[in-house]
């Protein structure tokens, strides 16, 4: 004898009744629906799998009383059983550790490939003389450029201070004070001004450039780019890699300034080391050689920040979720690289003794 | 379910205007929907269909005028009621609006698991049941909608909005994009579900044979006003230039 209102929002109350419900020993069941008053494909699908259970349980059930304009509910969820939810095979640790092998290993030779397809776009454009897009370029370049001249100011000029500082702590007690230049004009030059730039530009330019790209992708405007008979990576790589080249050396050098300008500053006030004598010391302490190698850091980190940028957003497939998954990857493997980047650079100069 | 004067009404709207920015979208629209009716709400694009359906949801606001669904004032009612409200609304969005994130099994669970305290068993089990309402393989049940055609995301979007059995369903274009077969058979199926759930439909529609298989009564919008409303026959023998072009235009072959 089921009663009362058979709807979702019972359903667990009576799911649980239904649970401490035991089978009489008779072998023919009737369930009794005429006490329904409201029925939903909830409370259809418990009377149905009541009576599924009765059955299995090796009774005769019949259903009756069911009123006409439950019926027709009734016969539709019983025409429907629910399938059953098919689980994703299960994978060993092992066998995940294989298929996550696998996968990077495919990952680095599709970036490799698309690194050569960037090359020969960008060798096709040279020698076939093909309009550049300044255009691109120039918003690019003030957009990654131009834009982050005070983020990258700020924090250059902070690391500045902080190294001037620290460093002015431990040259004070030999009496060394005006040594604070060489501190400072050289880890700028060589270390902190590309390296700080480089992060600072992966994450602001970098993840913006894999979310354009990425969306472009996911709403099929890089296949319309392409129908359209037009190079995808022509008409969006090449002009972010051009700015990016043209950019990242710029700002390094701001970044060496405003770096020894905060240095300065601080050596002034805590060190006594005047801006005359910390100006006059700054020819014999920076070296062209110096200024150089951290210069030429920037377009290797530029291209770096570029590829994976642009890589990571045209492998973006699916769903807006991906083009964020896609975001956070780029801005973590460019810096990733531009650190590794790095590290060989130290290594390759102190092999060559400079 | 054939017209009877006796249905309560479940939609009405009385002098609805609708104005978003300069553009007049809506003048002085009155309308009265009723319970286990399929009504057509048509017209040309940019005749304010899609906008009359969020002000129904109260995803948008009139500037003038009263709507009340299932009894209810839209403009008086407050935030909880609200939820209350729209948890007895399905609504199937013109592209699906299938939680990208989410598997087509855990796109339909999701209301379960927000709004009811169902055993997780129960909630799989539901969620497969309406899976299989729609016509839909368990094996699809585990797929991301990225992975699915057009029309397989219609009708997951169907069983995501028939999930908490809503007594009002709205449909945003549900046979656009499709192929004339499945979207014929996605007709059929929102006519089966209508006559055994008991639902009250509104549908924005512009497919002929859909409204010619379903509706039971047409809207149709123009001019910025209701220009048509009523019985599906009785509409498509109005005399008005622009339901004459809609339904007996080149491209509406079939006339009742």
């Amino acid at each position: 004898m089921c009663q009362g209102e058979w709807t979702l929002a019972f359903a667990t109350a009576i799911e649980n009744d239904l649970e401490k419900f035991v089978w009489p020993s008779a072998p023919a069941i009737i369930i009794d629906a005429s006490g329904l008053v409201r029925l939903d494909t909830a409370g259809a699908w418990l009377l149905f799998r009541l009576a599924e259970r009765g059955r299995r349980a090796g009774r005769e059930v019949t259903l009756s009383g069911l009123a006409a304009k439950h019926a027709s509910l009734f016969e539709l969820v019983s025409a429907h059983p629910p399938a059953q939810a098919v689980r994703p095979p299960y994978h060993n640790p092992l066998e995940r550790l294989g298929m996550r092998a696998v996968e990077e290993g495919r990952t680095a030779l599709q970036f490799l490939s698309f690194t050569g397809e960037t090359a020969l776009a960008l060798v096709r454009m040279i020698t076939s003389a093909r309009r550049f897009r300044w255009q691109d370029m120039a918003a690019n370049i003030e957009s990654a450029g131009f834009q982050a001249l005070p983020i990258i100011g700020l924090l250059t000029f902070l690391i500045g201070v902080v190294i001037s500082y620290q460093g002015g702590v431990q040259l004070q007690q030999y009496g060394a004070s005006i040594y604070i230049t060489d501190l400072v004009a050289l880890s700028m030059t060589r270390e902190f001004a590309p390296l700080i730039t480089a992060i600072l530009v992966a994450g602001r330019t970098g993840s913006a450039y894999t979310a354009q790209i990425a969306t472009m992708q996911v709403t099929e405007e890089i296949d319309a780019i392409r129908v359209l008979g037009l190079d995808p990576v022509e008409l969006l790589v090449l002009p972010k890699l051009a700015a990016m080249l043209i950019v990242m050396p710029l700002l390094t050098l701001y970044a060496d300034f405003l770096g020894i300008l905060g240095g300065m500053l601080m050596a002034g006030l805590m060190l006594d080391v005047s801006s005359t004598a910390f100006l006059e010391r700054l020819p014999d302490a920076l070296t062209m050689e110096s200024y150089l190698i951290g210069i030429s850091k920037a377009p290797v980190f530029a291209v770096i920040i570029v590829m994976v940028g642009c890589y990571q957003g045209f492998m973006a497939k699916g769903s807006a979720e991906n083009v964020g998954e896609r975001t956070t990857s780029s801005v973590v493997l460019a810096i990733f690289l531009v650190i590794i980047a790095d590290a060989l650079f130290s290594v390759v100069f102190s092999w060559l003794g400079i | 379910m054939k017209v009877s004067a006796s249905s309560p009404n479940v939609i009405e709207l009385r002098r609805v205007h609708t104005r978003l920015g300069a553009t007049q979208i809506h003048e002085d629209i009155n309308m009265v929907i009723r319970a286990n009716e399929i009504t057509a709400l048509v017209g040309g694009s940019g005749t304010g269909k899609s906008t009359l359906l969020r002000a129904m949801l109260k995803l948008l606001r009139p500037t003038s005028g009263s709507i009340k669904v299932l009894g209810q004032e839209l403009a008086a009612i407050d935030d909880q009621g609200l939820h209350l409200l729209r948890r007895r609304i399905g609504m199937l969005f013109q592209y699906s609006a299938l939680f990208s994130g989410m598997t087509i099994l855990e796109n339909i669970s999701f209301p379960f698991r927000e709004h009811t305290d169902l055993s997780p068993e129960m909630i799989r089990e539901l969620s497969c049941l309406k899976l299989g309402l729609v016509g839909l393989s368990a094996e699809v049940g585990a797929k991301y909608p990225s992975e699915l055609s057009g029309g397989m995301r219609k009708r997951a979007g169907l069983a995501r909005a028939l999930a908490l059995d809503p007594e009002l369903l709205f449909l945003d274009e549900p046979t656009s994009g499709l192929d004339p077969v499945s979207a014929s058979a996605l007709d059929d199926l929102i006519l089966e579900l209508q006559h055994s759930l008991a639902l009250t439909v509104l549908m924005v529609t512009h497919d002929l044979d859909s409204i010619w298989k379903m509706a039971d009564r047409v809207a149709m919008l123009g001019r910025g006003t209701l220009v048509a409303f009523g019985g599906l026959k009785e509409v498509a023998a109005s005399p008005d230039p622009l339901v004459r072009s809609f339904f007996h235009g080149d491209r509406g072959p079939k006339n009742g």
